[in-house]
């Protein structure tokens, strides 16, 4: 239930995000994807440099009471919200490179759309994990590895919006 | 006192070391991440995209 509320949640964002990219005057260019890959460096040398991620967010922890009412719908809207980024904590650069690809390297909505599910899925990993694992374990596991992979994230990102770049100058 | 995902990493510990591989996001997030560059590669903008938000999903999904 959860990480279907992902996933919904991540479409919703993908969704509205795809819809701004039908909206904005242009077609991606070469200088609206060279524009795009600056961004996303900067975006991925600021996530390398700083200790933790500070970009402009809605700094929100889910409300305890949506689990009172019904364990599942509680779950549901947990994922809901978490996978559309509404009530959330983004402590990696990745989304906001993820954004300026979807508004500068793609067309048409359904490219947002895919992102979106594709990123509602992505953020289930862990919790999905979790469901298999030693709970001590898996915790300490994430722990280890969070930063790195909120980085890696990032850097990942900045790679693929230069190789999405780079065609355009040949 | 060691955290239990740095104990699962001792070399007495190979069965544990099994375990963290298949409990550390970090695998999921390479299999994506060769993909999202492999498809950005092949100049497919929208599948490179698509799969890169996955990346940034995992890199997420350890924090609330």
């Amino acid at each position: 239930v959860f990480a279907a509320g992902l996933v919904l949640g991540g479409a919703v964002t993908g969704g509205l995000l795809g819809l701004a990219a039908v909206l904005l005057p242009f077609s991606p260019t070469p200088a609206s994807l060279a524009l795009a890959a600056l961004g996303a460096i900067a975006l991925a040398a600021y996530d390398l440099r700083v200790r933790a991620v500070a970009l402009p967010q809605r700094r929100s922890l889910i409300l305890q009471e949506v689990f009172l009412r019904s364990h599942a719908a509680g779950f549901l809207q947990f994922g809901l919200e978490f996978g559309s980024g509404v009530r959330t904590y983004v402590t990696s650069a990745a989304p906001y490179g993820v954004v300026a690809l979807v508004l500068l390297a793609t067309d048409g909505a359904l490219p947002g759309l895919l992102a979106g599910l594709s990123f509602g899925l992505g953020r289930a990993v862990a919790p999905l994990q979790a469901l298999g694992a030693d709970e001590a374990r898996w915790s300490g596991d994430l722990t280890a590895v969070s930063r790195l992979l909120e980085r890696s994230g990032s850097a990942v990102v900045a790679v693929v919006a230069v190789l999405l770049f780079l065609p355009s100058i040949r | 006192m060691a955290r239990p995902g740095l104990e699962a990493a001792s070399p007495a510990g190979s069965r544990a070391g099994v375990v963290r591989g298949l409990t550390s996001p970090l695998l999921p997030l390479g299999l994506l991440a060769l993909g999202a560059v492999a498809l950005a590669a092949a100049a497919s903008s929208a599948g490179a995209v698509a799969v890169a938000a996955g990346v940034a999903g995992v890199a997420l999904s350890g924090s609330t």
